[in-house]
């Protein structure tokens, strides 16, 4: 009985781990978005403030003005990249992965009692 | 709607001092002005160049008034040829909404101006006869920036209107405008929020369509 205690303890260990090491991963990645989205605004700002013979210029970046060019800007999700979309979606399955075998451990402990 | 006239001002009073369209106006680029009105709801008034060549010019207007209810969005666009003798007249018209589906066709009637002072002083003006009106050069401070300006006033059947425009660099730019008359649309003030560039047209001439009973009764009942 030890023996399966001390098994289980030593797996909800490696899978707490493993699920920190998926949220680290997680929080890297939203980090990089974070900073993606902050280097995009500062773009944004820099080109509003931009000026021609004293005044203020706004570049529209080719988008014509009102409802499409106000839905396009509205969508965030646009500011990542197929790639940290994929990476995200990978470390979130790892993270469920992990949740899923520690509650089968956990269920097979109780089982065992 | 009833702004048409007023928005068709801004623009005309660029025209007025253009030689070669094409050198002078870039597409995509313009100018937002804040638009405050006796008649009807604040706005913000974008104008940008569509098209440009030497004797014809495209230009767009986005119109957008809010308040804490309601949120309207218009699009208008015109062509502009130079004639024989050099003056620009108005050939062509479109306009668009929030809800329409697509873009309409404007009539001719509809491309004429109304009472008050006209697109027609202006578009029909030379450089000389603008001057006629100028008052004085002054430094104006308006949302984008403080610059130089000349300010000029023009008086026709009861309207008033005092406008201000830069002086630095080409083409030249209404900075701000005050109307004064005694028709409540006659008084309404424009103030320069920006220069705007790289604006791509909303409307497609080749996808509009018949001008609809509903939007001929508004653009008829604007003019009266």
């Amino acid at each position: 009985m030890k023996f399966f205690l001390a098994f289980g303890l030593v797996s909800s260990l490696i899978i707490s781990v493993g699920l920190y090491a998926s949220d680290q991963e997680n929080m890297k990645l939203q980090i990089e978005m974070m900073k993606a989205k902050i280097k995009q605004l500062e773009e944004e700002k820099k080109k509003s403030n931009s000026s021609s013979g004293g005044l203020k210029v706004k570049d529209y970046g080719n988008s014509s003005m009102g409802q499409s060019n106000t839905s396009s800007s509205s969508n965030s999700n646009q500011q990542v990249s197929p790639e940290q979309m994929k990476q995200l979606q990978d470390a979130m399955k790892k993270g469920k992965k992990y949740l899923e075998e520690r509650n089968k451990y956990l269920e097979e402990l109780e089982n065992e009692e | 709607m009833k702004s048409r006239i007023i928005l068709c001002f801004i623009f005309a009073c660029q025209l007025a001092f253009a030689d070669d369209l094409s050198e002078l106006y870039k597409i995509g680029n313009g100018q937002t002005y804040y638009m405050k009105s006796q008649d009807s709801m604040d706005a913000t008034v974008s104008i940008y160049t569509t098209s440009a060549d030497k004797d014809s010019l495209g230009i767009e207007y986005y119109i957008q008034s809010q308040n804490s209810f309601l949120k309207q969005e218009l699009w208008q666009q015109f062509k502009l040829e130079k004639g024989s003798s050099g003056p620009l007249k108005l050939t062509e018209g479109y306009i668009l909404s929030d809800t329409m589906k697509k873009p309409e066709k404007m009539e001719a009637k509809h491309l004429k101006g109304a009472d008050g002072v006209q697109m027609t002083d202006f578009l029909f003006g030379s450089f000389e006869e603008i001057n006629k009106h100028l008052i004085n050069s002054e430094e104006v401070e308006v949302p984008a920036g403080k610059v130089k300006s000349n300010r000029y006033r023009i008086s026709s059947n009861g309207q008033t209107v005092d406008f201000w425009i830069s002086t630095d660099g080409k083409p030249l730019t209404l900075l701000k405008l005050i109307s004064k008359g005694k028709k409540k649309h006659h008084n309404y003030t424009l103030q320069l929020e920006t220069l705007v560039r790289n604006v791509k047209a909303k409307i497609n001439p080749s996808e509009a369509v018949a001008l609809s009973k509903s939007t001929r009764k508004i653009l008829e009942t604007s003019l009266k």
